[in-house]
């Protein structure tokens, strides 16, 4: 905005480096998942007292922890771990707070408010609250994250659903489709939906970052996957124990969130810059 | 002050390194106290002309040429230097007064805001003079109005306070940025006088840019044409008008909406026994508080009726009820009491599923082709939606021969079915959704603004078609327009509407040829053509004829 | 403006109330109460049962409930079953930690992000905007609990500048102080990073208005432009995140009380889950939802200050 003209040159930046930047990410992430179900560097959750506390490249690409157990292979089965309730927990969200969100905008009046004042509500709860409370009746596992980070997904989508499908609502081919008779349930389906598909799709992608990041958190506190399934926040929370003796072991699963994160935010951010170029915005 | 225009180009540059020329070779002069317009359809260019005389091209876009105001080249200016002009010897007026002034600020302080910018002044005299401006634009009790914010005036208010803004640090020359385009008729006519009374008193020059010939004719001594950002033709505004030299002024010009020839047109004989397409009767929609209070009478006690195989027009300013009217007869609101009659029956009466039956009858149209068309569709597609409301619609076969049908009627390809509605342009897409309207073969459609958000040539095209339509296929159309010409050009019968009554109602010609409700009046007076002399501003003595 | 502010008023508390409804439903109407779980599976059922009437779980659930809302009011919340002591005052307690980590971290945040948001966006598509833009894509990314163990990594066991954690109390403001900077850098930098990206592009959007146009076309300076004109408008979604945002400061300050050893509420928390004391992480559960809607509500309120527009609707 402020220069007055801007000189323009031809930039290796691009305008979508973004979107390949974060499919690049995100391959290799998901890759690595997926390949830790048939083949990992050494077994997992094998441990090897004689090889513990092994720095990096020492015994393996990442080292071994106080188990002896190979870091490499370990963050390869967390990240399946971490993938797999960050998508279940996203896939709940999205298809609760769609249908909650589409019907909010559809249906105005009191329906509209109470499926608001519910967003608001489940909203006042931090993830890693709820998944105390959860935790505190059904004891942790999988099922506590999953609860949890799906349970604080379907306000965001409510939201992000309700707000896409207004703009949808005011378009004249809604008023057409209720001339041709359909009602708010069909004009959902076959109107709001379609367009509001990318949109939805675009916020789930940053949500699984997101959920990622959570889940991390809730098993840095033991909230989530019991040992010995692999997972990346709960080796953060063992590294904690060996800070001074074997920092590797708290680098390594901190840089795999963060990668995982960072992949799937800027494939979000640059779908959405590449589809709907009016929000310039994000960083 | 002079300011001479030669530009050579205006570029844009895109990320990937492609250059795209939105602007070549336009030239002009605007000497000291005179009027110019620039004319054209959107993407001619104009706006962006203006903008570069600014120095406020968009991000991306250079300007190359040369832009002297009295001498000095200002496209070679910093912009330190530049800021100095912005405001201080150009002001600018921009198309929306709703957006282009701080939602957030109080319209004393923006006003004072451009006189602190340029001139040695304290704060209270910033105010006092900005409270001079506000009686200068007449704004009522100014001296209240002064802390008010944008949102509490209305639009014509708005866009005086915007000429109050660019008058401020007493500019030489005013750009005028489709000043008008967003204000009511009678309101145009307001501000178009304001600005010819201050350009005469103080000695301005004015820059106006429009894609109505009609208001630049009114206040423009000088007109330069512009189209794919190219200079078509200039000259003196009554020279332009009356004996254009080019081809597509002449289009231009002749795509004005006039009204038809009597000859060429075939008058229905309406039996005197027939009843009416559509009938009005006594209708009211009153939106009411909680307590039951009414707030407004959007239509009060409103009647009317549409003969078969007739254009009725209504037209209205805005907030007049029109668009509440269209809805509560395509049955989307309810009327608060009174009856819509649809071929002598009553709509409201019937149960949900006979009025779906019902409604194959009566279609709609609506003003922004961008909007009324769901992009995730394909043509076939969103033609064929109000067959939903014929349990016994045909499919198959069957159903793409009517798709192929009622696209051919609108003038367009059967092949054009599988296409998706940005593969158009808005004329296009105004045809595609006359083409839905005409899927159920209706007796009667109901048509809300429908040329308003369209290029005049192209406003033509499909007022033509809408003339067609009715002599061809006898469909009736109930017209809703704000503008007062086009209106006139295709109705047969016509309703004045004002605070959602008629206050005149009968056949277009006569009620245009000789009004005789004030309010019809006023109308009329205010609406800017091509064919009277300049109204605004110095009349020189060459211009009296 | 009175009849929004009333409006506001009235789904606030109710926003509140449903909030404590479904706590109350979660933690004492589902199966497995809270005596049984306190005392585990191995429980006579006699003990149960005078347990049960010792936390007065024997009443019908509405007497409950509305004892519970009535203590929330004269500060009787009932006695954590692990410490032995009233949860009010173990709350207070708590607080005097989490409420200075929590405001600092905030301050730090909006300290650092906004400007550079400001900075980002005008200066769009240049050096800046692209380092601001790299900071806040990585500092999204990073956790924050994470950024703790990196900070005590170098801090502490590399510099030995801070002490790894632990809380001396307030005795001695400065120490106490110097306990919470590098949990409270901690938890700033993910807030910082989207502060800095919505500042962006919360500006980025007034600055495509009209009225920015109106502004460069009377001459003004580019700065008066972007802070009178562009930052002022951008102040209400601004705000917005900062509110939305207050929910993930407070699990942020869960995880990062428990890296840095801080007996704050989050520890607190994360204590009585282990010690299963369902009256302490009930009580904890409400206040924690109660400050985010707290929050929220009065983001809502600064929107009638920012907004002339709203102020005007009745």
């Amino acid at each position: 905005m402020s220069a007055i003209v801007d000189k323009p040159r031809r930039s290796w930046f691009g305008p979508h480096v973004r979107l390949y930047l974060g499919m690049v990410i995100t391959a290799l992430v998901v890759g690595l998942a997926v390949l830790s179900l048939v083949w990992t560097p050494a077994p997992p959750t094998k441990m090897r007292i004689a090889m513990k506390l092994k720095p990096p490249l020492e015994s393996g690409l990442a080292g071994t922890d106080q188990f002896g157990r190979d870091i490499f292979s370990l963050l390869m089965t967390g990240a399946w771990n971490s993938l797999s309730i960050a998508l279940i927990s996203v896939l709940i969200g999205v298809t609760v707070g769609v249908a909650l969100g589409t019907m909010a905008a559809a249906k105005r009046g009191f329906i509209e408010e109470a499926i608001m004042r519910f967003a608001d509500v489940v909203f006042a709860f931090p993830a890693i609250i709820s998944a105390i409370m959860i935790a505190a009746l059904i004891g942790s596992g999988a099922l506590t994250p999953i609860l949890a980070i799906g349970l604080f997904n379907i306000p965001v989508f409510i939201r992000v659903s309700r707000a896409l499908a207004q703009r949808v609502w005011a378009n004249d081919f809604c008023l057409a489709a209720q001339a041709a008779g359909k009602g708010a349930f069909r004009i959902t389906t076959d109107h709001v939906l379609p367009n509001i598909a990318g949109g939805v799709a675009i916020q789930a992608t940053i949500q699984i970052g997101l959920a990622i990041l959570v889940e991390a958190g809730l098993s840095f506190l033991g909230l989530s996957l019991a040992p010995p399934s692999p997972s990346w926040g709960r080796m953060l929370g063992d590294a904690q124990t060996y800070l001074s003796q074997a920092p590797w072991m708290a680098i390594a699963p901190g840089i795999a969130v963060a990668v995982a994160v960072l992949g799937f935010n800027l494939l979000g951010d640059g779908l959405r810059d590449k589809f709907d170029p009016r929000t310039e915005g994000g960083a | 002050m002079k300011l001479s225009v030669a530009l050579d180009s205006i570029v844009h540059s895109q990320w990937d390194g492609t250059r795209r020329t939105l602007v070549e070779n336009i030239a002009f002069e605007i000497p000291q106290g005179t009027t110019m317009g620039v004319v054209g359809e959107s993407g001619s260019g104009k706006s962006l002309t203006s903008l570069a005389i600014m120095g406020l091209l968009p991000p991306g876009m250079t300007a190359a040429g040369r832009i002297e105001l009295d001498g000095a080249d200002i496209l070679q200016l910093s912009p330190a230097q530049m800021r100095k002009i912005r405001g201080a010897r150009i002001g600018m007026i921009f198309q929306e007064p709703m957006t282009a002034l701080n939602p957030a600020m109080r319209i004393g302080d923006q006003i004072a805001e451009g006189l602190l910018a340029h001139k040695p002044m304290s704060r209270s005299e910033a105010r006092a003079e900005a409270l001079r401006l506000l009686e200068r634009v007449h704004i009522p009790d100014a001296r209240r109005r002064i802390d008010s914010f944008p949102h509490e005036m209305s639009g014509g208010q708005r866009q005086r306070v915007g000429i109050a803004i660019a008058l401020a640090p007493g500019p030489s020359l005013l750009i005028a940025d489709e000043p008008t385009t967003a204000l009511d008729v009678t309101v145009q006519a307001e501000v178009l006088a304001l600005l010819g009374e201050l350009i005469s008193d103080l000695k301005m020059s004015l820059l106006m840019i429009s894609h109505d010939l009609g208001v630049i004719s009114s206040i423009c001594e000088r007109t330069l044409v512009m189209q794919s950002g190219r200079h078509i033709e200039s000259g003196a505004t009554q020279q332009v008008l009356r004996n254009p030299a080019k081809d597509y002024t002449r289009r231009l010009i002749s795509a004005i909406p006039r009204r038809e020839d009597d000859d060429a047109r075939r008058l229905p004989v309406a039996q005197p026994d027939e009843t009416p397409v559509l009938e009005v009767q006594n209708l009211s929609r009153e939106y009411r508080s909680l307590s039951g209070q009414v707030l407004s009478r959007a239509v009060n006690d409103l009647s009317f009726s549409v003969r078969r195989g007739t254009i009725f027009g209504i037209v209205g300013e805005s907030g007049c009820g029109k668009s509440t009217l269209s809805r509560i007869i395509m049955g989307l609101d309810r009327p608060t009491s009174g009856r819509v009659l649809f071929d002598g029956e009553d709509l409201f009466a019937k149960k949900p599923h006979e009025l779906r039956l019902a409604r194959r009858g009566f279609q709609m149209v609506f003003q922004d082709p961008r909007g009324s068309l769901d992009p995730r569709q394909n043509v076939s597609r969103i033609i064929a939606e109000p067959l939903y409301l014929d349990p016994h619609a045909p499919k198959g076969k069957e159903r793409e021969a009517m798709i192929a049908e009622a696209l051919t009627d609108v003038g367009l390809h059967p092949d054009d079915a599988r296409k998706y509605p940005h593969q158009f342009s808005g004329g296009q897409r105004q045809r595609i959704a006359i083409a839905r309207a005409l899927i159920c073969k209706p007796k009667l459609v109901v048509a809300d603004e429908p040329v308003s958000a369209l290029d005049l040539s192209v406003q033509a095209q499909v007022l033509e078609l809408i003339r067609e339509l009715r002599d061809k296929q006898g469909i009736s159309f109930l017209f809703i327009s704000h503008s007062l010409a086009v209106v006139e050009s295709i109705s047969d019968d016509i309703g004045v509407m004002h605070r959602g009554q008629f206050v005149e109602t009968g056949k277009a010609r006569a009620v245009f040829a000789d009004p005789t409700h004030p309010y019809t009046r006023t109308l009329i007076a205010a609406e800017p053509r091509i064919d009277q002399p300049r109204r605004y501003g110095v009349v020189s003595a060459d211009e009296v004829l | 403006m009175t009849g929004i502010f009333l409006r506001r008023l009235g789904s606030f508390v109710l926003t509140l109330l449903i909030a404590s409804l479904l706590i109350f439903a979660c933690m004492d109407l589902l199966p497995g109460n809270a005596a049984a779980i306190l005392l585990g599976t191995a429980a006579r059922p006699d003990t149960i049962a005078a347990l049960e009437q010792q936390l007065g779980l024997d009443q019908p659930a509405y007497i409950r409930y509305l004892s519970w809302v009535a203590g929330a009011f004269t500060g009787d919340l009932g006695n954590s079953a692990s410490y032995g002591v009233p949860v009010a005052g173990l709350i207070a307690e708590r607080l005097a930690v989490t409420l200075p980590l929590a405001a600092l971290a905030l301050l730090l945040a909006v300290a650092l992000g906004t400007p550079m948001g400001v900075w980002a966006a005008a200066r769009w598509r240049k050096a800046p905007d692209r380092i601001a833009s790299g900071f806040s894509q990585i500092g999204i990314a990073i956790p924050d609990f994470w950024f703790g163990l990196l900070l005590i990594l170098t801090f502490s066991t590399g510099l030995q500048w801070f002490s790894a954690g632990g809380f001396p109390g307030w005795q001695e403001p400065a120490s106490g102080l110097k306990a919470l900077v590098l949990p409270a850098v901690a938890l700033a930098l993910p807030q910082a990073a989207i502060l800095t990206r919505v500042t962006r592009s919360a500006v980025l959007d007034v600055a495509s208005e009209d009225f920015i146009r109106t502004a460069q076309a009377k001459g003004l300076t580019e700065s008066r432009i972007l802070w009178r004109h562009a930052v002022r408008n951008a102040l209400v979604p601004i705000i917005t995140i900062i509110g939305l945002q207050f929910s993930f400061l407070i699990a942020g300050a869960v995880l990062v009380e428990n890296v840095f050893n801080l007996p704050g509420i989050g520890r607190l928390a994360y204590q009585a889950l282990s010690q299963r004391d369902l009256v302490v992480i009930r009580n904890v559960a409400m206040f924690f939802a109660g400050l985010v809607i707290v929050v929220n509500f009065l983001v809502d309120l600064s929107y009638l200050w920012l907004d002339p527009r709203l102020r005007a609707r009745r």
